[in-house]
């Protein structure tokens, strides 16, 4: 028997049981992620440098004011002696579009096993922030960084490919 | 300990504190990738200095 067309923009109601293959559900609120944007440094960036210098950032225009944004930084590192430290440090930390410190983390090496202070440590940190800018317009956050002993490298892409590189990805969580 | 190594080093050993950012992406470590470097404290050091300390390691 041949079935008749169904026009499902009309006269359709009801609710599939969850028993028969539905949902059970009679309606669907809106999705929450609303956009997700990204950036990765480019360069390995390496610093004796006391005082904090920006790395790199990405910029995110929320659709409504009322949104939250989360931010996730992954960042690969390098620590190394530079023959001056056997416990080479640094610091990254998280600015918001007014350069507000919103989060903070801190690469420290265990001790230089070289007595000329010559060992390498590379890895990597996560920072994350569900943050509340209140705007619809473009808000920028940055990525910095800074020695506290030794030399301290921020990882980028090697080769042009992003696989390996420090990045930042912003998403849009609507209200 | 790769040239690069040698470099920052060298600057340590000749100039005690220097503060500086460089961006290296393991190319040649040459006079190029010194004058790119961007200082923060006051440098005195020249390329030749430095390659000269960096033959002692």
């Amino acid at each position: 028997m041949a079935f008749a067309t169904i026009d499902v923009t009309k006269g359709i109601t009801g609710v599939t049981p969850v028993a028969n293959g539905g949902t059970g559900a009679t309606s669907f609120a809106p999705g929450k992620v609303l956009q997700v944007v990204e950036a990765f440094q480019t360069s390995n960036n390496y610093t004796t440098s006391t005082s904090y210098a920006t790395l790199f950032s990405k910029a995110i225009t929320p659709s409504a004011a009322s949104s939250t944004i989360l931010v996730i930084a992954s960042i690969g590192y390098n620590l190394y002696g530079n023959g001056s430290s056997s416990f080479p440090n640094g610091t990254i930390q998280l600015l918001d579009n007014d350069d507000n410190v919103i989060a903070r983390t801190f690469a420290n090496a265990s001790g230089n096993v070289s007595t000329d202070q010559t060992d390498q440590w590379n890895s990597s940190l996560t920072l994350a922030k569900l943050d509340s800018p209140n705007t619809t317009s473009a808000h920028t956050y940055k990525i910095s960084y800074k020695v506290g002993s030794g030399r301290f490298g921020i990882l980028g892409a090697s080769g042009g490919s992003s696989d390996n590189a420090s990045t930042i990805t912003l998403i849009e969580i609507g209200a | 300990m790769t040239d690069f190594d040698k470099m920052t080093i060298s600057i340590t050993n000749l100039q005690a504190n220097s503060e500086y950012s460089v961006e290296y992406d393991g190319g040649s470590v040459d006079e190029a990738l010194f004058n790119s470097i961007d200082w923060v404290s006051e440098n005195n050091l020249t390329w030749s200095q430095v390659q000269t300390e960096m033959d002692k390691l």
